[in-house]
């Protein structure tokens, strides 16, 4: 007879889609903000990563133990020890010593596990991989973007916001077809590894991360990213730190949620009036006003009044941005 | 994180959609005199809906609200010492003249209190998966949360016999016309608002509220303004969402170990890990990082 299964919740929610009154005057469009910042783990993490540990452990079976582990100091570490918690399932983080006092602890707060180890990633990961992983057979290792199971979980944010945006007329000619929707992917320079790829036409790995925003900090996209950022509807774009770090600001100032600088390089095209010409150049401004755009606030934790204050002082006189 | 940025959209976007249906869609001006969430939630549901919105303000309101009710789309009329005063105008000199003219009061209405008890059955339905909850926090201003809150709990009570959660009623100190009715044994006006939580800051709670706040599963707190102010700052480190005090006065039950000896008496601490305490984090617009600076600059050493 098999054990009863600890029970579970599902480890992200459903996230509101409200129009913001202030960015759509900036932009000159109705701007839409899905706030991924409310999820458990802070950020839109919580969906892959705890759609990738829900998968493992239906396939594992639900009755056996398990044993999570990930090597991300950032929001995919979040991710795994929250879903952890609503899933019932011990989990162990173990990150680099150059990880951040202000993550090491949000994850301790969390109740992970944590284990700090090795100067950069790759030693943690190895360590993980060698010393940990190899030695439980109960153990599943999360990755913090490059699998399906976590892309499917991501897939969840667009379910939600086709249902929320469809009473808004949206994306449909005056025919009934509808109009594809354009995706503009974003990127800060010193963490633009999509871009640089999609400039040489293949993968590339960047030589070092030197963008403030490190949670882009990836330095080669994943492949099934780069395939996608060929297509037609998908823009890539590459801000600088200064635009991110005020996007940060003035999101602050006008929504009162606080965000990284991964996520405010989002809303720095608004700001700067640069939107219009980077996705819509051949609209009109009447046009372009009855468009709807949303901007997917991923969140991130790594983000405190502090550092606000840090981004205002340090970047406002190196951006031109509206008042 | 409602549209308007505050709870109070459940309840005004409520009495005004009614306004509309009764209306059989025939054109409605909406008139409210807030000069804060209220104004901004009937300013924002007028934007949704279609429909014209005027929103008269006293000369306190600040610009950064005067600001966002424009932002909606609204027309905004800055006048009149105080909301008292801004509230005559409105009645004597617009709402006459204006035939299509529905007067939206800030909490006072049976309607609102209907919206607001979607809070309270999302909370129930949220919170189902985790085993129900044992106590609610919200603040009290005119009451209306605290009235959409204990109707939807006497509803359930009455309908399963389930024991009712415990409601703790927070005010600031200086807006406390609450607590002050419930001490004084009568339902009271204070005589002035000294309290920095202005979204508080009304004289004379709701008769329901009043009434609703006698029965015994809710109690009354009433906390400092720096209490308030400095719990806004560490909620904005830890959560990152900016609230106004109005909101920070809630969470601060939780900072100042208020609620731990109010709910958790005689409790181990071990049942009191267990307890599931749900705060409505009412949020408000009268914030930014700049407020929340100036919080820690005048407040930082008090608490």
């Amino acid at each position: 007879m098999s054990l009863d299964a600890p029970p579970t919740r599902t480890p992200w929610i459903q996230t509101p889609c409200l129009r913001s009154a202030a960015l759509s005057l900036e932009a000159g469009c109705n701007i839409y903000l899905k706030l991924e910042n409310l999820q458990p783990s802070g950020s839109f993490k919580s969906r892959g990563i705890g759609h990738l540990m829900s998968r493992a452990i239906s396939t594992h079976g639900p009755s056996k133990p398990i044993h999570f582990y990930c090597s991300s100091g950032g929001n995919a570490g979040l991710a795994c020890a929250t879903a952890a918690i609503s899933l019932q399932r011990p989990a162990t983080i173990v990150v680099p010593l150059s990880t951040s006092p202000l993550m090491i602890e949000k994850l301790k707060t969390m109740g992970a596990d944590v284990v700090q180890i090795g100067d950069h990633w790759s030693e943690a990961d190895k360590y993980l991989r060698e010393q940990l992983l190899e030695k439980d057979k109960d153990g599943v290792y999360v990755p913090p973007f490059d699998h399906e199971d976590v892309w499917a979980g991501h897939s969840t944010l667009i379910e939600e916001l086709e249902e929320q945006m469809s009473g808004s007329g949206a994306g449909r000619l005056e025919d009934g077809d509808r109009r594809a929707v354009k995706v503009l992917a974003m990127e800060t320079a010193g963490a633009d590894s999509l871009a640089k790829a999609l400039e040489k036409g293949e993968l590339v790995t960047l030589p070092a991360i030197t963008s403030i925003a490190t949670s882009l900090g990836a330095a080669r996209v994943c492949q099934k990213a780069f395939d996608w950022g060929q297509r037609r509807d998908v823009t890539s774009y590459v801000s600088s730190d200064a635009e991110a770090a005020m996007g940060c600001v003035r999101l602050a100032d006008d929504e009162r949620i606080m965000v990284e600088a991964a996520c405010g390089v989002n809303v720095a095209p608004i700001y700067t009036g640069k939107l219009p010409s980077i996705l819509f150049p051949e609209l009109s401004k009447e046009e372009f006003g009855k468009l709807n755009i949303v901007v997917v606030v991923c969140g991130g934790s790594n983000v405190t009044l502090a550092i606000l204050e840090k981004y205002r002082i340090g970047y406002a006189k190196d951006v031109v941005m509206s008042k | 994180m409602q549209p308007s940025g505050s709870f109070k959209i459940r309840g005004i976007g409520n009495l005004m959609k009614t306004a509309i249906r009764r209306n059989k869609g025939e054109p409605i001006h909406f008139y409210c005199s807030s000069g804060g969430n209220a104004g901004l939630a009937c300013a924002t549901v007028a934007r949704m809906v279609g429909h014209e919105a005027t929103i008269v303000v006293p000369r306190s309101t600040s610009q950064l609200l005067v600001k966002k009710l424009k932002d909606e789309g609204a027309e905004v009329q800055q006048l009149g010492e105080d909301l008292a005063a801004a509230d005559l105008y409105l009645r004597k000199e617009l709402i006459g003249c204006d035939p299509n003219a529905f007067y939206v009061p800030p909490f006072d209405h049976p309607l609102i209190w209907a919206g607001q008890e979607t809070l309270l059955g999302e909370v129930e339905q949220q919170m189902a998966e985790r085993g129900g909850f044992d106590a609610v926090v919200c603040s009290v201003g005119g009451g209306s949360m605290l009235i959409g809150i204990q109707q939807t709990i006497k509803k359930k009570v009455a309908s399963t016999r389930e024991k009712a959660p415990l409601v703790l009623a927070v005010e600031t100190r200086g807006a406390e016309s609450l607590n002050a009715s419930l001490l004084a044994g009568r339902h009271i006006t204070l005589d002035k608002i000294t309290s920095i939580a202005t979204s508080l800051g009304v004289s004379k709670v709701a008769e329901r509220a009043y009434r609703l706040a006698q029965e015994p599963n809710v109690r009354s707190v009433v906390l400092s303004d720096a209490e308030a102010a400095m719990a806004c700052v560490r909620f904005a480190d830890e959560e990152r969402i900016l609230v106004e005090t109005s909101c920070g006065v809630s969470l601060a039950t939780v900072y100042n170990g208020v609620l731990k000896k109010l709910l958790g008496a005689g409790m181990s601490e071990e049942d009191w890990s267990r307890t599931r305490v749900v705060i409505s984090v009412c949020g408000g617009s009268d914030v930014s990082p700049e407020r929340i600076k100036e919080y820690r600059k005048r407040y930082g050493e008090e608490v």
